[in-house]
């Protein structure tokens, strides 16, 4: 943004309105006796939900950008991935509880991937001509439909993923200056970052990453490199299926999975990716941080049961006046990786 | 190589296409010339499969390609250089390159496509120095170069241009048919589509008028060159008043075909 670019109204109305953010969360905490170390925990927690939403995101960019669809069925990825490696650990397979542990994790990627790709191929495949309303419109459908069967597979009730760390429900902890810091925590920061590094190698490397981003940028230039698009379609739905499983998995040790754990975790990633702009890998990732952060700090200094209001609240506020989202990107698909 | 019979095609209810028939043999260079809105696009993109044929026949090396998926028709070895380039514009020129021979990475060593990306650049000695740039930081020209390069590294047995000198300065029209030329020489064969007839008509061997969605006129690019119609409504001259026959492909451009 230029100097001259901050002459104008509009522009102010972006940092001005962070501030005034600030300014009502310290208040608000002020009234509750909050401290550095209050605050730093509620970053860091907000850091570690982020983290998740910033996968799940994306998922959405990336069949975004190759499908030129909003594939709301992430969520149920999310909660397929945690779901399916529950099952896993559960089942009775006589392994040594790690070895368990790393057959569920992969197994639960694996599963999910199938069923993202069999989720193509069944339902946008079909409907590829029609317009991208009506394939959004099948993703919502899809994860109704996937949410049922889970619910009918798996029943309501929560359950229990351990810990990755001490292979129990409790998980072991870091004091850092009164901070308090999980070890799953780790697990998901490390495994998010190795994704990022994957992804990036993907995409900037090979020739299967280029030919998805070709797709991206320009998807009649790309037929006619030989590229098929359907096939990249499905790379696409495999992909976010993937990075969903994985979200879902690392996270599920912090929660309680359950079959309809997709929901929010969905919509919440989805959120992040607007937030992002849509478009683009990075801003997914900057939009689940600064979402986690944002609805962590707000929810801890009112009540924590608001937490899912203000991430829609900023849903509809960065809807209203970033539609392209914060990073500037949104004036056209810029890439897919 | 190639033979188009009877070929309709329609966008929704308008039909684009009506019976076109025509044949490109090995080798040549052939311009289908016509005005704007003729369906010159539509019968390349239909040829590629980007646009569902409604009826007739194209068949290339004897098999019968009508209709068939795009990315199989490049695999028999037909490439097109869109109109308008469609280059991939965050890509690098090098990463645009590689992916013109993305179907030939299945069954082909690393070594022979990099060498193919040496060629092209000898071929096109400015982008060279681009390699690892945007191609969008490319000037128009360049881009065309870029796209005529990422076509040519497909290997194709048949070359498909689509308005190559749209939009471009003399200089790099001329630069352009020069390449077209080269490209013949090395045994390519091409179908070109172009408004600037005078320059199209000088490069090629055969021609076909394509008026409203139908073949009009054809004959070798002599012949049309010298037929008193075309050369009103293509060549923009009258027919008393020539003023020489060697005129410039720079001058002809897009005008020649309104006037």
């Amino acid at each position: 943004m230029s100097f001259t670019a901050l002459r104008s109204p509009r522009a102010w109305l972006g940092p001005l309105s962070v501030l005034a953010l600030i300014a009502v969360v310290f208040f608000l905490g002020e009234r509750m006796n909050f401290g550095p170390q209050q605050y730093m925990q509620l970053i860091l927690d907000g850091l570690r939900g982020g983290t998740i939403y910033a996968l799940i995101a994306m998922g959405f960019v990336t069949v975004f950008n190759v499908t030129g669809i909003i594939n709301f069925a992430q969520g149920a990825f999310v909660m397929l991935g945690a779901m399916l490696a529950v099952s896993i650990y559960d089942s009775s397979l006589p392994l040594m509880p790690a070895a368990k542990l790393v057959v569920a994790v992969i197994g639960g990627i694996a599963g999910t991937t199938l069923i993202g790709m069999l989720l193509e191929r069944l339902t946008i495949y079909p409907a590829r001509h029609s317009s991208p309303l009506t394939l959004i419109i099948i993703t919502v459908g899809a994860y109704i439909s996937m949410q049922g069967l889970a619910l009918i597979a798996w029943g309501a009730k929560p359950y229990v993923l351990p810990a990755f760390t001490t292979l129990d429900i409790a998980d072991k902890t870091f004091r850092i200056g009164g901070v308090v810091l999980k070890a799953q925590s780790l697990w998901i920061w490390g495994t998010t970052a190795l994704v990022l590094v994957g992804l990036a190698y993907f995409f900037e490397r090979t020739l299967t990453g280029k030919a998805l981003r070709a797709c991206a940028i320009n998807k009649r230039g790309a037929r006619l490199m030989g590229i098929s698009v359907n096939r990249m379609s499905l790379l696409a739905f495999a992909l976010a299926a993937a990075l969903g499983a994985i979200g879902g998995i690392v996270v599920a040790p912090t929660t309680r999975p359950t079959y309809d754990m997709g929901l929010v975790l969905g919509l919440k990633g989805f959120v992040a990716a607007i937030i992002g702009g849509l478009v683009s890998s990075p801003g997914a990732v900057i939009g689940g941080l600064l979402l986690g952060i944002l609805e962590n700090l707000a929810a801890g200094v009112t009540r924590s049961g608001m937490k899912d209001i203000y991430s829609f609240i900023v849903l509809i506020l960065v809807l209203l006046y970033r539609p392209q989202g914060i990073l500037r990107a949104g004036r056209k698909p810029v890439e897919a990786g | 190589m190639l033979q188009i019979i009877d070929l309709s095609s329609s966008y929704g209810r308008i039909q684009a296409l009506r019976q076109v028939s025509l044949q490109v043999e090995e080798g040549e260079i052939v311009a289908i010339i016509g005005p704007n809105g003729a369906g010159k696009t539509t019968l390349l993109n239909t040829v590629c499969g980007l646009v569902r044929a409604c009826g007739g026949e194209i068949r290339f090396q004897g098999q019968d390609i009508t209709n068939m998926p795009t990315h199989r028709i490049v695999r028999l070895g037909v490439s097109q250089v869109p109109e308008r380039r469609q280059v991939f514009d965050t890509l690098s020129v090098r990463e645009n390159l590689l992916l013109g021979a993305y179907q030939r990475f299945r069954h082909e060593r690393r070594s022979t496509i990099e060498a193919d990306l040496q060629q092209v650049c000898e071929l096109f000695p400015l982008l060279q120095d681009r390699l690892d740039e945007p191609a969008e930081t490319l000037s128009g020209g360049m881009q065309q170069m870029l796209a005529i390069g990422r076509g040519l590294m497909a290997r194709p047995k048949l070359l498909l241009l689509d308005e190559p000198s749209l939009g471009l300065a003399p200089l790099l029209v001329r630069e352009i048919f020069r390449i077209i030329l080269e490209l013949r020489r090395q045994g390519t064969t091409v179908l070109l589509v172009e408004q600037n007839a005078r320059a199209a008509l000088r490069v090629a061997d055969r021609g076909y008028v394509l008026e409203t969605g139908h073949v009009t006129m054809s004959g070798t690019a002599a012949e049309l060159a010298r037929d008193e119609a075309i050369q009103r409504a293509y060549l923009g001259r009258s027919v008393s008043g020539n003023h020489g026959t060697r005129v410039g492909a720079s001058e002809g451009g897009k005008e020649a075909g309104r006037r």
